[in-house]
């Protein structure tokens, strides 16, 4: 069992909220067609104020009712030649619940059958009388309902419906495991029952059969008392969970039990059929919300939630109660039709939605209207197209022709906007581990935090991010914390980057909710993760060069520097000996690149640049040849491996060539970046460049190549200036220069 | 206004170095040193063996000897130098010599107490102008090293603290502003003369800050230098053979 369950793939919150959109939107189409069964006269009626008959107050644009004037009341209906049937104020009764007795509803059902009766005959014979008492007949032929015609009130109660439950989903999608969301859900579904079951009655023009009026009636009884069972269950166990589920159960049993009792009509009457009931579990659900007010002390959030949740939930219901439940059991009748005080429950439900940020109700927060919006957008787009749908197939060619405009002309918006409904914005998880490996390799410490807190800023878009560190580390969180009611999310040191404080999560537009706390513990679950990783490979790398260093010293450099041992002076070939000499130092040189990984690792130009003019002015200093080098500021710019190499190695063998060859006593160097180019110009006092073959076999076309590595070009001439000397002129445009000027 | 101290006087020089070729080539270097007296040794026991008897003012010494590491000779020449009743006797100069000038191997040996380094390959001049530079009190500050000595003090490496054998070594403190500057002039390529013009103070005055710098290193003492080198990775058990 438990299996099945966990093999089955998570519903989406969207899916069961667009499921409840579909539900209300089936049931709304289905009262449609309902309300629409019943022949039509083309006439609106009214109660008079006598209460003794009907009026007819409004004369429909149907043909059927020429020779009908505003005013005229009907007193009675007939078949063409048959027995009349008186008709009274009676039979326009919106809600049969107002009638206290069986027998009475008895008397109204059996009238009503009569009533359709006549009316599905082909013409019906209609009695008259005038505003000044003259009575007339006027023989009719019922047509179908038009769509158009359907009152106000039938569509109000549809949408109130509709607003309930798809408000209970919402919840209910978002917190599907929680007793409360499930208790609240199920009193939206129940308020859909109970009002859209009466939306069909009460939008009747005159009658509906009997038989269908009756089940119409048990399903509004359902909805009814199973609304008020819910409300119950639903203080039962929000805030606090005070009973256990088979007490929430049982609840629902009683319930299910009276309901029956009441269909079945097993209950003396009305009041104790339907009225009491739900006057008891109003009271219920009031006495149960006082329980919980005195659990719920020392608890203040819970108790802010209660108290808004009650006032909203009893004000709602207890108003609609108070207006129909109790009026019609002390024998009145309710002051305004039963549909339009249905509006008083949406008062609950849209209490929730406007509570819902300020006191997280159901620990929910501004983020979930996201969904809301979302779900009531999917349907009115589908409540439209099935608007145009009804009306292109009511008949007339011009609603057909702007039906279909309308859905071509609309179709660029609604593909627009049914591609921003479900477009998918949120980090899947991959993703975030991707983000977490991109802030832990940064280059640098201070790329690093810069780049940790624009994930944190990309998720939870803050107001305002500061950092914790002004504030005595040891009171600084050391897990992921909501603080101050959500306002401000507390995220210890990570890496590099010191605790943050995150202030208003969304610009301002919400407070962070326990959902964000896991998510940036995740986050710092994962940064810790990576950065072990990130360090287990550097020593690695760090002990694995030192195995290759040693082995290296071992088998290469030992018997290499052998050979820089001294010599006796006057040996022969000595001055062939300083040059394989000088190899060897080259070569020692680069083992020594390769070994301290300069070799593999991007470094910023300013360093390079640095180290090259201490190793320029140690050995120049050392061959006594003074330098001036002023060094200029080179900005952030970087150079990878190759680079960086190729410069190193162009500075060496120039310095090389000045100490070996050129003999002077001064060298001026100048390194300057500009936004397109490296230049570097080394000037010296010698004996000037002398294209002599000898040398140039092996200087010019190596500086060629290492400034080709820096994608530059290298010119070696005498002077400007004309005094004795070289110049060696370095122009490079590096891939960063190259990255940057596109940029720019 | 800067005074410099007259050169030391080298009489004993040390000569540590398991390579004939090496051991040559830095014997050649400290004929710079005229009238001087050269005692060298292939391993770090007749080394210490020469330490117990000879007060010496400067010692060549390598870090890779086969019998473990000369960090832990240059802490010992400094740390417990020996002997001498000799109270005017000056510390020796220690220079530590490499193959590989990466950082962990010299940064461990200056904490140690180097004065300077000499790569194994460098020209006899760059050689003989450090051991002078070393032997006139200048420590060695690479551009390398500045960077990552700040490195060190911004956290960035510092090893988990434990706590040291009481040497009255000060804690490890973060830099003063001033040493900052130093370092970061000194990590930008300038020399020691150049930042002390640049910050207005004598090269004595940028020398000792450096010196400090070293000092609060916290591996003064030659067990934390040993520890150091360990856990920077240079005193693998096996480079114990």
């Amino acid at each position: 069992m438990n299996e099945t369950s966990q093999m089955r793939a998570p519903v989406l919150p969207s899916v069961r909220l667009l499921f409840a959109v579909i539900v209300c939107l089936v049931s709304a189409v289905l009262c449609t067609w309902i309300v629409r069964q019943p022949p039509w006269l083309g006439l609106t009626f009214e109660r008079t104020a006598a209460g003794v008959s009907m009026r007819i107050a409004d004369v429909g644009s149907s043909r059927l009712a020429a020779g009908v004037a505003a005013g005229d009341s009907l007193i009675a209906i007939a078949a063409p030649g048959g027995p009349a049937m008186s008709i009274g104020a009676d039979d326009l009764l919106e809600e049969p619940d107002f009638l206290d007795t069986w027998a009475q509803e008895d008397t109204f059902y059996a009238r009503q059958t009569a009533i359709s009766q006549l009316l599905e005959a082909p013409s019906v014979a209609l009695t008259l009388r005038d505003p000044r008492g003259g009575v007339r007949t006027l023989v009719v032929t019922p047509s179908r309902r038009p769509i158009s015609s359907l009152p106000l009130i039938f569509w109000l109660q549809l949408l109130f419906g509709a607003a309930g439950l798809i408000i209970g989903a919402w919840v209910w999608a978002l917190r599907p495991d929680d007793w409360g969301p499930r208790a609240y859900a199920i009193t939206g579904a129940c308020f859909l029952i109970f009002a859209h079951a009466a939306a069909i009655y009460s939008a009747r023009e005159i009658a509906l059969p009997g038989g269908l009026f009756r089940v119409l009636s048990g399903i509004n009884h359902f909805g009814a008392i199973h609304f008020g069972a819910a409300l119950c269950a639903l203080f039962l166990v929000y805030p606090l969970r005070l009973v256990r589920a088979p007490v929430v159960t049982g609840v629902g049993i009683i319930a299910f039990l009276w309901w029956v009792a009441c269909v079945t009509r097993l209950a003396p009457d009305q009041d104790w059929g339907s009225r009491f009931p739900v006057m008891i579990e109003m009271l219920g659900a009031i006495v149960i919300s006082i329980v919980q007010w005195r659990r719920t002390k020392g608890d203040p959030a819970a108790r802010a939630v209660l108290r808004w949740f009650a006032v909203s939930v009893l004000t709602g219901c207890g108003a609609f109660i108070g207006l129909t439940a109790v009026v019609s059991a002390i024998g009145g009748l309710p002051p305004i039709p039963q549909g339009y005080a249905f509006g008083f429950f949406v008062l609950m439900y849209a209490g929730l939605a406007v509570g819902l940020r300020q006191y997280r109700v159901f620990d929910l927060d501004q983020w979930a209207y996201r969904i809301l919006f979302w779900g009531l957008l999917v349907g009115l787009f589908v409540a439209l197209d099935l608007a145009l749908l009804g009306s292109a197939s009511s008949g007339a060619t011009r609603t057909i022709t702007i039906a279909t405009f309308l859905a071509l002309g609309t179709f660029p918006i609604r593909r627009w906007v049914w591609g921003w409904l479900f477009d998918r914005k949120a980090l899947p998880p991959e993703q975030l581990f991707e983000k977490a490996l991109h802030v832990t390799y940064a280059a640098s410490d201070a790329e690093r935090d810069r780049r940790w807190r624009a994930l944190l800023i990309e998720l939870f878009d803050p107001l305002h991010a500061a950092s914790d560190g002004s504030r005595n580390p040891e009171e600084t969180a050391a897990d992921v914390q909501l603080m101050a009611q959500g306002q401000e999310l507390a995220v210890p040191a990570v890496s590099s980057s010191p605790a943050l404080r995150l202030t208003y999560a969304n610009g301002g537009k919400r407070l962070f909710t326990p959902a964000d706390a896991q998510l940036a513990r995740t986050l710092v679950a994962l940064m810790h993760s990576a950065n072990e990783s990130r360090k287990a490979y550097d020593i690695g790398v760090s002990r694995e060069r030192t195995r290759i260093a040693r082995d290296l010293h071992d088998t290469v450099s030992s018997p290499l520097l052998a050979g820089l041992a001294p010599r006796q002076s006057g040996e022969a070939g000595s001055d062939q000996l300083a040059a394989v000499q000088s190899e060897i130092r080259r070569a020692v040189q680069g083992m020594r690149t390769v070994v301290s990984g300069d070799a593999v690792t991007a470094a910023p130009l300013a360093d390079c640049v640095a180290d090259a003019r201490y190793a320029a002015v140690e050995r120049l200093t050392a061959a006594g040849v003074t330098v001036h080098w002023p060094i200029e500021e080179l900005g952030d710019a970087m150079l990878d491996a190759t680079e960086r190499h190729a410069l190193t190695a162009f500075m060496q063998e120039t310095i090389t060539n000045v100490i070996r060859h050129a003999g002077a006593t001064h060298v001026d160097v100048r390194i300057s970046v500009d936004s397109d180019a490296l230049r570097c110009r080394i000037t010296d006092d010698g004996r000037g460049f002398a294209p002599d073959p000898a040398h140039r076999g092996d200087g010019l076309p190596n500086l060629r190549a290492r400034a080709a590595a820096l994608s530059g070009d290298v010119t070696i001439g005498p002077r400007d200036d004309g005094a004795p000397g070289t110049t060696v002129d370095l122009v490079a445009r590096f891939a960063h220069l190259r990255a940057a000027a596109v940029m720019r | 206004m800067s005074h410099t101290l007259p050169p030391r006087v080298v009489q004993q020089v040390l000569i540590v170095e398991d390579d004939p070729a090496m051991e040559a080539e830095a014997i050649a270097a400290v004929a710079i040193f005229t009238g001087a007296s050269v005692r060298t040794a292939r391993t770090i026991g007749e080394a210490e063996r020469w330490i117990k008897r000879v007060s010496f003012d400067l010692a060549i010494v390598d870090l890779g000897l086969p019998d473990g590491s000369g960090v832990q000779l240059i802490a010992a020449l400094m740390g417990d130098a020996p002997h001498s009743a000799d109270v005017y006797a000056m510390p020796t100069v220690c220079v530590a010599r490499t193959v590989f000038d990466d950082d962990a191997h010299l940064f461990a040996a200056l904490s140690a107490g180097a004065q300077g380094y000499l790569l194994k390959g460098e020209s006899i001049d760059v050689v003989r102008a450090r051991l002078q530079a070393a032997m006139a009190g200048e420590p060695v500050v690479s551009p390398a090293i500045a960077r990552r000595v700040l490195a060190y003090f911004r956290g960035e490496t510092r090893p988990a603290q434990r706590p040291l054998p009481s040497r009255g070594s000060i804690p490890p403190a973060a830099l003063t502003s001033r040493e900052t500057d130093v370092l970061r002039r000194l990590a930008q390529g300038h020399t020691l003369a150049e930042v002390g013009r640049d910050l207005t103070l004598s090269v004595n005055t940028v020398k000792t800050h450096v010196k400090n710098v070293y000092a609060r290193l916290d591996v003064s003492s030659r067990i934390a230098a040993v520890d150091t080198a360990r856990r920077m990775g240079i005193l693998d058990d096996d480079l114990h053979r």
